[in-house]
């Protein structure tokens, strides 16, 4: 499903070189449950959107599905991005003037999705995250818990390949925390890769696998040993 | 020795018949210069003046000295505009606000054929004579009438448009007919004037002083009809507009 | 979900600093329509003018100058009516047709009206036909030709031609505003100075001050007004542009005390207002659009560091660089649409207001000018969105990661 090979993301200030990702070389399987913990400002963020197609690597190659991501056009990527791959962020990143029907809505807006389609299969999403009541609302007329089933939604609504995870629990109370996680199982069980990165040691509890980033660095963790510092 | 009765029942007769006739104790000069040289069939030059001021002696001169060289009769007078006795011809010609002095030429049948304001010369004293034939017309169409000069030869009869023209009931009591020889030499200068070169021709001219047309040889009471119409229009020789009575460009000399 | 769904959403949500900046584009916009609506339609009556009277002469004392041919009457100054005399005396082609006037306010019912004294041509034609022996062999001139057995003219063609040929001593044509406003007809008594006057007729509507005008003999006007034998204005109306050209010359000799002028000189005055009026306003819409495309620009850049986060969210869920610069370009179209209409729309009723006013012309919305006011405001607005739209488009995608 997804591999890097020797991907490497390098950010050059004031004549200094920093290695935010060094060399990493690695493959996640269709299907797999991942969980990447390290600590703050160890290259979480960049390992997500390098993976995720949004920014090419200095040096290396990922793959998602067979394909080069970075040897794609950027229409074509995003087009990737928009159909293949789904974000979680971790303050949920609603758009502040649309309702919560309309933010399902813009990734099938993006992909090009007629207008009526895009509101059945919104307001399908939003069912499953059992938000049909609050179609008409904007984000700040819902609960944190509300606005991360949103959020879900909207990366459900394209029906991913890859689900990409930034601290999905982050700002969450333990029940909604819980129902995340729940509906995490529910993606997972329907074949979808998950890559959830984590402090929570529950989350990474329920992955399968963890990758662990230290100073840019990616080593695979051993099963058992699950320290998400 | 003269009997007293009598001479008083005279002069009472004389005031009577002054009354009674309704004379003014003075005659007016200018009329009294017209009727003389009417009678004489000569024309009459009336200077008409405010003050005997440097120009209306000017003119004075201009005109007795033109007269003198140009050797045809004619009466000049003089009138004050504030002569009371002169006012009815003052008034005829609506001279009470033209610029002063003014010399006015008047031919034998009562036509003015010359106005001349503030100054003249002596080719305008000469140009002033007119034929006869032109000063005929200049009579009618000053009495705002519709002139059909008609150019025949010596005994011919007038074209039959003519008379069916003048015979109309609309046209006939505003229309005078005047009736020149073609080979009056004395008319050759006005004919000239009007571009009639044939023996046979009718002219059609209205007032103030327009022609209208020319027809040579025979004319029909529909083609009179015809011009009198178009002549009333706002521009008869063009159309209506700014540029409507253009005069035509000149042409370009050739290189 | 469509393209214009989100940029109508997201202006809803920040209506402030835009509708700020978009001011400055409609009041240039304003500015520009309304300087122009009225340019164009103070050109239109100029050229109406010249057009009616492009042929026409004003002799008019020296110190006059005129600015409204319609009022050429209303200044004050006079002339001796023995002018009138000299001119129908000469013999200069062109001068067919005067008309003499003598303005006098005065009053009406006890309201002011402007009562004209004008000189019938019956006064003064017979002095045409003494031009000696070349009188018949000028050229046909224009409405010389009186024909005597065509009815008498309509009194009332005095609005369009400007000479009237007969008129009594207690006779009088009233303006149609004058009629209006006093409830004359044809056949009804007006007094002036104490003077009863029959209306011979109400003359039609013409847009000119000679609507509010009543017109009376002019020796009657003299003797009532005790202004004594003078004119204010001798106008000789042609119908050729050519003649009247050459009559300028002819009469400033016959007349050296006196100005003579030609409608051409009259409005000239006029179409440098024009002129400048333009100039100006097209000056005052480059810094207005400057100011406000500046404006609008900064705010376009303000409005993408603010929805970074919302940007690098766009893009991390599809969206590609262009999709993210048709949300900036079309906020700008719909600001661009909505600067342009608006200017349209109060500078058309500025435009309506002022120009009777400052250009004495009246005024309706030139249609064609809404696609122009669209079209400057679409471009300035544009081009104020494109390079915040680039830079948008260039976002680091990272950002909807970071805290904000």
């Amino acid at each position: 499903m997804l591999r890097l090979e020797a991907a490497c993301k390098a950010y050059t200030r004031q004549g200094k070189t920093v290695e935010a990702l060094r060399p990493t070389s690695l493959d996640i399987g269709a299907g797999e449950y991942v969980a990447v913990v390290g600590p703050s400002g160890s290259g979480k963020s960049t390992f997500l959107t390098v993976v995720g197609g949004m920014m090419a690597p200095t040096t290396g190659k990922v793959w998602l599905e067979g394909r080069s991501l970075y040897d794609l056009t950027v229409s074509q990527r995003a087009a990737v991005r928009g159909t293949r791959i789904g974000f979680v962020f971790q303050t949920f990143n609603l758009v502040p003037y649309l309702t919560a029907l309309e933010n399902v809505q813009v990734p099938l807006y993006l992909a090009g999705i007629a207008p009526k389609e895009q509101r059945r299969r919104a307001t399908a999403a939003l069912e499953r995250v059992g938000l049909a009541d609050r179609l008409g609302h904007k984000p700040s007329e819902l609960s944190v818990g509300q606005q991360q089933r949103v959020a879900l939604a909207r990366t459900l609504v394209n029906d991913p390949a890859l689900i990409l995870a930034d601290e999905p629990t982050g700002n969450l109370d333990p029940d909604t925390r819980e129902l995340v996680l729940g509906l995490f199982e529910e993606f997972h069980g329907e074949g979808r890769t998950l890559v959830v990165v984590t402090h929570d040691p529950a989350v990474a509890a329920r992955s399968r696998r963890t990758l662990r980033l230290v100073a840019g660095r990616v080593d695979e963790e051993p099963p058992g040993e699950r320290n998400v510092a | 020795m003269v009997n007293p009765v009598r001479l008083v029942a005279a002069c009472g007769l004389l005031v009577v018949a002054n009354l009674v006739c309704g004379q003014s104790p003075t005659v007016s000069s200018g009329q009294a210069a017209l009727d003389a040289a009417a009678k004489k069939n000569v024309y009459t030059f009336v200077l008409f003046h405010k003050e005997n001021d440097a120009a209306t002696q000017a003119m004075r001169q201009t005109v007795a000295a033109a007269l003198a060289k140009d050797g045809r009769r004619a009466e000049f007078v003089s009138v004050s505009v504030g002569d009371p006795s002169e006012k009815p011809l003052i008034d005829r010609w609506g001279l009470a606000r033209s610029p002063m002095p003014l010399v006015l030429a008047v031919a034998p049948n009562g036509a003015v054929t010359g106005g001349f304001p503030l100054k003249l010369t002596e080719a305008d004293v000469a140009g002033a004579f007119v034929s006869t034939g032109m000063a005929d017309c200049m009579k009618a169409t000053q009495a705002r009438k519709i002139v059909l000069l008609c150019v025949r030869p010596a005994g011919a009869e007038l074209p039959a448009g003519v008379k069916e023209f003048t015979a109309d009931a609309k046209f006939g009591p505003a229309t005078e007919v005047v009736t020149i020889r073609a080979d009056d030499d004395a008319e050759a200068g006005f004919l000239k004037t009007l571009g009639i070169s044939a023996t046979t021709a009718t002219a059609i001219l209205v007032p103030p002083g327009r022609l209208l047309g020319t027809f040579d040889g025979p004319v029909t009471k529909a083609q009179l009809v015809e011009k009198v119409i178009a002549g009333n229009s706002c521009c008869p020789g063009g159309k209506c507009g700014p540029n409507g009575c253009a005069p035509p460009p000149k042409a370009e000399p050739k290189r | 979900m469509r393209t214009r769904t989100l940029v109508w959403k997201e202006m809803r949500e920040r209506p402030v600093a835009l509708l700020t900046c978009l001011l400055a584009i409609v009041l240039g916009v304003t500015a520009q329509v309304a300087v122009r609506t009225v340019t164009v339609h103070s050109e239109m009556a100029v050229a109406l003018e010249l057009d009616a009277l492009g042929a026409n002469v004003l002799i008019l004392p020296k110190g006059v100058t005129l600015q409204d041919y319609y009022a050429a009457d209303m200044h004050g100054e006079t002339l001796p009516e023995e002018y009138v005399g000299r001119v129908a005396l000469s013999k200069l082609q062109g001068v067919d047709n005067l008309s003499p006037k003598l303005c006098v306010p005065t009053t009406l019912n006890g309201q002011p009206v402007t009562l004209t004294g004008i000189l019938p041509k019956s006064e003064f034609q017979a002095k045409a036909a003494w031009a000696g022996a070349g009188v018949f062999s000028r050229p046909v001139g224009c409405g010389a030709a009186g024909v005597p057995t065509d009815a008498p003219a309509d009194p009332k063609s005095l609005a369009r031609k400007r000479v009237i040929e007969t008129l009594g001593e207690r006779e009088a044509l009233v303006g149609s505003e004058v009629a209006a406003r006093h409830g004359l007809k044809d056949g009804d008594t007006a007094e002036f100075f104490g003077e009863k006057f029959t209306v011979l007729a109400v003359l039609p509507a013409t847009g000119t001050v000679d609507d509010a005008r009543v017109f009376a003999h002019l020796h009657a006007v003299q003797a009532l007004s005790g202004k004594g034998e003078v004119v204010n204005v001798i106008e000789v109306v042609g119908c050729c542009k050519q003649i009247a050209g050459g009559l300028v010359d002819n009469l400033s000799a016959l007349l050296p005390e006196a100005k003579v002028v030609t409608i051409a000189q009259v409005v000239k005055t006029q179409q440098n207002v024009n002129r400048l009026m333009e100039n100006l306003s097209l000056v005052f819409l480059a810094v207005l659009l400057s100011v406000g495309g500046a404006a609008m620009a900064g705010t376009f850049f303000a409005n993408v560091s603010e929805r970074r986060k919302e940007i690098g969210t766009l893009m991390a869920l599809g969206a590609t660089p262009d999709a993210v610069v048709s949300l900036f370009v079309g906020k700008a179209l719909v600001l661009g649409l909505a600067g342009g209409v608006g200017g349209f729309l109060l500078g058309s009723a500025a435009a309506m207001w002022l120009g009777p006013q400052l250009a004495n012309v009246a005024v309706r919305p030139i249609p064609i000018m809404a696609a122009v006011a669209v079209g400057v405001s679409l471009v300035v607005t544009l081009l104020a969105s494109l390079l915040p739209a680039w830079r948008a488009s260039r976002l680091d995608p990272c950002v909807c990661f970071r805290e904000v």
